[in-house]
């Protein structure tokens, strides 16, 4: 109850502004609910007087008054929907914004457990959820139960015995209602889970077609859809059957209400006891008031799936974002909360960002869930201007390395230190200026091409991004399309060849001009000559700076000063190429290895495999494929608990 | 109108079904109209003081009318939902049918996400409305004649009167239908646009943080959502509106009787009922009219629905069978040319990946195609499977053009191992029986030939355990002995492996070679791997380089005469 309350709390605090904006809209709704009941009202007069008495000037004033009443209502009616909706939808967008700013600053651990698409549902439709129940559900339960009251009070002074026999049937079409309501809840859930498991079916055979098809396997697969088809069928009948079934005894209830205040109504009205006027204004007003029954107990689910949107919105927005986080981690006492942090300010000296001596591991490990630790004593010093190379099967912790130093999660034992300072000491933002980050995976944002290597960040020139551009042999690319940087990005960046976009992400990285590069090698293939593009870019990119690399290209190994051997999360090996050869050790083992997969990647590459593409283009608006990018998202990010999972499963 | 042939065919197996529900609709039409003529009749004994009885009478019709109208029409909508499911099934069950067909040329058009909503969300909105869209717009349009009939026949110029500005509202809707159009448009635009911003920037996030432009991803962020906000208002304001316009029509309806009819009353030109009846009329016509507007919108969506899926249908396979095909015969005699290529060349739309191919696999022989990256093993593996047909030459299976067999009986004699291989999220059985009939020993055979029998006894309920999605919960090696067993378990003729056996230790790897000479005697394998010890168990090595191949020969002679080859293996062995 305590947590409702909070909950309830916390909504008031994003309707607060617009407070005298729903007050408005809810004194409308009064005078529209009343104006509204007035209609059979003038009717009753005009039946009863005019008629009765055959008073033509009555008749006038009656539909004068009638048509005046509606067009206030009409015109209340106007201004009271369009202030609640621009409400709703003002309010919805505050909570959106809010939501994603916040998003925006958890720790990385959050967006491995909920990939992107999950996201957007959070964002999305729990809001518009949320928003339903403000716009829709709350307001005409309001006017609903008010117009309701109103109709009883009027049939009640009107005549109380006809009132009572209306009220006889009302109470069991209430709890009919809300018995079959709960009812039709589960249902629908069945039904749901049916078709999300139909939709699973269809993009895993989809994706496993080729297989489907070298083994003859069309028929039964065939079967297998029909079957789910049948399944999913059979559920939405059961479910929406009830539905109809409902609507259809409410039909029924409301003859039945006809039928006896026409019977009683009408042997009262033979004995004068009642005018036809009011008979007619009692058809009038039950013809009404069924609709809202309806309403009324579809409204119970909405409540009920707006809590669960409001409790998951509000979740969201109490987890700690990821200075918060990581202060409480390292046990630093709170330092002024700086939201300033937001505003789009290069506020600290460049010295503070700059990198003047060396990176030193000392004695780090790390472990994800607190077990099993994903590196342990990994000690080492990389000098300023050094060309260091993480080579080591997967699993064995390379990636991980990046993600401590650019403190994305924190270490578990030992320290980190950059020019002499701990890492953590550092403020975060300042921590991660110092690095330029390229991984495997490019993402490519909505917008211009000019957008995505300067990342939106306009303190970056026009003309330093072509510079960077042109550095990475990137400029011919650019120019041949029709805008150059101004072409917009299309959607997931289909209209750039996985060469380009890896070189778009190394003119990012020269655009921030950060003194250290970290970059985790994509191990993608791409044509000769865009690997020769790519590996003089790279080269490029290297110079003069200090250059952490996850290697898988041969040639990267090579032009390393120094190369960091890792498995199982412990340096094995450590020197330059020539060093580790001599040594025939795991870098020897490795290197052939890596020659081969080299090979072979890029054999792979020329295959034309349509499962590259129906899996990165994966439908966003579909479950399963949604799990799959989550999925490889996730491994990228986390590659190396992946891999040890594998590793465990292995024989 | 193709659209709408397109879904008229897929009612045929149900005309009677279709004519049930016409014929109910009419009943319903009926019954649905039939209460303010009651209304009428009571109030006019009532006024007329007539005898209780009479008015009994009527009430008993109303009660008797009310329940059949509810019985009716539960019918009517139990029918119709019924055929919006049933068409749902059948046409997804098509469609499905067709995806078994489509080659990879298609996938790499149509991405799964793509094809899924196709046949989920729209394939659903699309049936309702062939469905409950079609005969409820029956329905409206009954109701509308019948009622205005009733008025007609209660009293012309009063009908005329009341009824004209409710047409006009009907006018009005059409003009407002295309403004909505265009903002519910940019609205969804706008809605679609937010959802990339909150996507790209989520899914890029580890980008966002090392670059620390948060705060610019917000700017962004906001500028979107304010687009989608004026948008979404701007469609409000519409609707708002034309709810008001369509309100106001309607309440003048009200007012022409109001006032018209209340004199006519006293005139004595029509009775105190018709009057009632009357203004129960006009309320109940102005809902059909708004939903006919309704309609208009939502049959043009669905026709888009109807074409994005005729695109799916026309799409053509890309294998297509010769007109009458032949069985395929893999019985060559042993040590008869089994596969023949001759003067073959491939190329995958501009870029040719084999060219001029002659070679000639034996029955019982073991070939390997060995070479560099991009050299074109994998695509001489899928031409034998026919994934593909080749641009120029012959392809032969027992002297035959491939091209002349039927494919099911091609791929039936085969066992394809595919670098990749695909697992669903199904038990290991299934994964492996593949919903084909077999016997134990044929399992067996398969399981231990594939190495399988010691990972299956690890397993909690052995064969009967559930892999995740892509068998998420197998490891790389495990995976690829599943669909070796999958491939084994056919007893197959020909047994085509691409480097299929590559996350396999050496000594596993030995015991397949073995096992499967002992319980597949007769098999002939072709396949293309990197590791030597994969290589040395063919009897004939054929070296493919940038598509052609420069020489061929047993392990011995390849690695005594041939360059190329010693130049690869020791790539591959490293110094």
């Amino acid at each position: 109850m305590s947590e409702l309350i909070r909950l309830k709390k916390e909504l008031f605090n994003f309707i607060k502004p617009y407070l005298s904006n729903i007050i408005f809209a809810i004194v409308l709704l009064v005078i529209v609910s009343s104006l509204s009941l007035a209609g059979p009202i003038i009717i009753k007069r005009l039946i009863d007087v005019d008629i009765a008495n055959g008073l033509y000037s009555g008749i006038w004033l009656s539909a004068a008054m009638y048509i005046a009443v509606k067009l206030a209502m009409l015109a209340c009616n106007y201004f009271q929907m369009y202030t609640l909706q621009r409400v709703g939808v003002s309010i919805m967008c505050d909570i959106k914004l809010k939501l994603f700013s916040h998003i925006l600053r958890l720790p990385l651990k959050y967006f491995e457990k909920n990939p992107a698409g999950k996201l957007i549902s959070r964002i999305e439709s729990d809001t518009e959820t949320l928003r339903q129940l403000f716009t829709n559900t709350v307001m005409t339960l309001f006017q609903d139960l008010l117009m309701f009251a109103g109709m009883l009070a009027v049939m009640f002074y009107l005549s109380a015995k006809l009132t009572f026999i209306v009220l006889l049937i009302l109470p069991f079409l209430f709890a009919g209602a809300f018995y079959i309501q709960r009812e039709l809840r589960t249902r629908f859930k069945t039904a749901r889970d049916k078709a999300s498991m139909v939709s699973k079916f269809l993009s895993e055979y989809i994706q496993g077609m080729q297989c489907v098809q070298a083994f003859n396997y069309e028929d039964a697969s065939k079967e297998k859809m029909d079957r789910h088809n049948d399944e999913k069928k059979g559920t939405f009948y059961f479910a929406e059957v009830l539905e109809i079934i409902f609507h259809n005894s409410i039909l029924l209830a409301e003859a039945l209400t006809l039928s006896f205040v026409l019977y009683f109504g009408g042997s009262m009205a033979l004995n004068k006891e009642l005018t036809i006027g009011t008979l007619v204004l009692f058809i009038g007003y039950i013809r009404q008031c069924f609709e809202p029954i309806i309403r009324l107990s579809e409204q119970f689910n909405i409540i009920q799936k707006a809590r669960v949107a409001a409790e998951r919105i509000f979740e969201i927005l109490t987890l700690e974002t990821e200075e918060s986080y990581i202060k409480e981690l390292d046990k630093i006492p709170d330092a002024p909360a700086d939201d300033e942090k937001q505003t789009a300010s290069t506020d600290c000296a460049p010295a503070e960002i700059s990198f003047k001596d060396s990176i030193v591991f000392d004695n780090v490990s790390f472990s994800y869930d607190g077990e099993r630790e994903v590196l342990s004593g990994v000690s080492f010093k990389v000098n300023k201007g050094e060309k260091v190379a993480l080579v080591g099967h997967t699993g064995s912790g390379k990636t991980t390395i990046l993600s401590l130093l650019l403190r994305f999660y924190s270490h578990t034992g030992g320290k980190i230190t950059i020019d002499g300072t701990d890492i953590r000491e550092m403020k975060l933002e300042n921590l991660r200026k110092k690095f330029a980050l390229v991984l495997q995976d490019v993402v490519l944002f909505p917008g211009r091409v000019m957008d995505n290597i300067r990342l939106l960040n306009e303190s970056i020139s026009e003309s330093e991004v072509e510079k960077a551009a042109g550095a990475v042999n990137m400029l011919d690319f650019i120019m041949k399309k029709e805008k150059g940087f101004q072409t917009e990005v299309a959607e997931r960046g289909s209209n750039f060849s996985m060469g380009e976009r890896q070189l778009l992400s190394f003119a990012r990285a020269l655009a921030f001009n950060s003194d250290i590069l970290v970059l985790d090698e994509a191990t993608s293939s791409v044509d000769p000559y865009t690997e020769a593009l790519i590996q003089d870019a790279l080269l490029k990119i290297q110079a003069g700076r200090t250059s952490i690399i996850v290697a898988h290209r041969l040639s990267t190994i090579i032009n390393s000063d120094r190369i960091i051997v890792l498995e199982a999360g412990k340096i094995v090996e450590s020197g330059s190429h020539k060093e580790l050869l001599a040594l025939n050790g795991h870098y020897k083992k490795l290197y052939e290895k890596q020659r081969l997969t080299d090979a072979k990647s890029k054999n792979d590459g020329a295959a034309l495999d349509p499962r590259e593409d129906t899996e990165s283009d994966g439908g966003r608006l579909e479950p399963v494929a949604l799990m799959a990018a989550g999925f490889s998202q996730t491994t990228t990010l986390n590659e190396d608990t992946a891999g040890a999972q594998k590793m465990q499963l292995a024989e | 109108m193709n659209q709408f042939k397109w879904i008229i065919n897929f009612w045929r197996p149900y005309k009677l079904r279709a004519a049930l529900i016409i014929f109910l609709t009419f009943v319903y039409g009926g019954f649905a109209i039939c209460y303010p003529l009651i209304f009428k009749f009571i109030i006019d004994s009532l006024n007329a003081n007539a005898a209780a009885g009479g008015v009994v009478k009527f009430v008993l019709t109303l009660f008797a009318a009310g329940t059949l109208m509810a019985i009716t029409y539960m019918t009517l909508q139990r029918n119709r939902l019924m055929m919006n499911l049933t068409l749902e099934k059948d046409i997804r069950n098509k469609i499905f049918d067709y995806l078994t067909r489509f080659g990879s040329n298609f996938y790499q058009k149509f991405g799964t996400g793509d094809i899924v909503t196709r046949l989920m969300d729209e394939l659903e909105q699309l049936c309702h409305l062939s469905s409950s869209g079609i005969f409820r717009l029956l329905q409206v349009i009954l109701t509308l004649f019948f009622t205005i009939g009733v008025l007609m026949a209660l009293n012309v110029k009063l009908t005329l009167l009341s009824t004209l500005p409710l047409i006009m509202v009907f006018a009005f809707y059409i003009i407002c239908d295309k403004d909505f159009f265009t903002k519910s448009r940019a609205m969804r635009d706008a809605v679609s646009a937010v959802n990339d911003a909150i996507e790209t920037c989520f899914s890029g996030i580890t980008v966002v943080k090392s670059y620390c432009c948060e705060s610019y991803q917000k700017q962004y962020f906001d500028a979107v959502m304010e687009k989608r906000r004026s948008s979404e208002l701007a469609l409000i304001k519409l609707e708002q509106k034309m709810e008001l316009i369509y309100g106001f029509m309607s309440q003048v309806g009200m007012f022409v009787i109001v006032l018209y009819g209340g004199i006519m009353v006293l005139n004595k030109e029509i009775t105190l009922g018709t009057f009632v009846a009357f203004s129960n009329y006009i309320m109940v016509l102005a809902g059909p009219l708004m939903e006919l507007g309704w309609f208009l919108m939502s049959f043009r969506k669905g026709f888009v629905t109807i074409d994005r899926l005729m695109e799916v249908e026309k799409e053509t396979p890309q294998i297509i069978e010769c007109y009458n095909p032949a069985d395929a015969n893999f019985n060559a005699a042993p040590g008869q040319t089994l596969i023949s290529f001759s003067n073959l060349s491939f190329s995958y739309g501009d870029e040719f990946a084999l060219k001029n191919l002659n070679f000639d696999i034996k029955r019982g022989e073991k070939a390997a195609f060995v070479g560099g990256f991009g050299s074109g093993k994998s695509s001489v593996l899928k031409l034998i499977m026919r994934f593909f047909d080749a641009d120029d030459g012959e392809l032969k299976v027992t002297g035959e053009n491939i091209k002349n067999l039927k494919l099911k009986s091609v791929r039936d004699n085969i066992g394809y191992v595919p670098q990749d291989c695909y697992l669903f999220s199904d038990t290991i059985l299934e994964n492996i029986s593949f919903g084909r009939a077999h016997e134990k020993r044929e399992l067996e055979n398969a399981l231990a030939a594939a190495q399988l029998n010691d990972t299956i006894t690890t397993f909690r309920r052995g064969l009967e355990e559930e892999i995740g999605i892509r068998g998420l919960s197998l490891s790389g090696g495990q995976k690829q002995r599943v669909s070796i067993a999958r491939a084994l378990l056919k007893s197959p003729k020909l047994l085509l492996l691409d480097d299929a056996t590559s996350s396999l230790d050496n000594k596993t790897e030995d015991s397949f070679w073995d096992s499967v000479s002992e319980k597949y005697p007769d098999v002939t394998v072709i396949f293309a791997s990197h590791r030597i010890n994969t290589i040395k168990r063919a009897d004939r090595i054929f070296l493919l380089e940038n598509g052609r191949i420069t020489t061929s020969g047993t392990f011995e002679e390849l690695s005594r005469n041939s360059e190329a080859f010693k130049k690869l293996l020791q790539s591959e062995n490293n110094e």
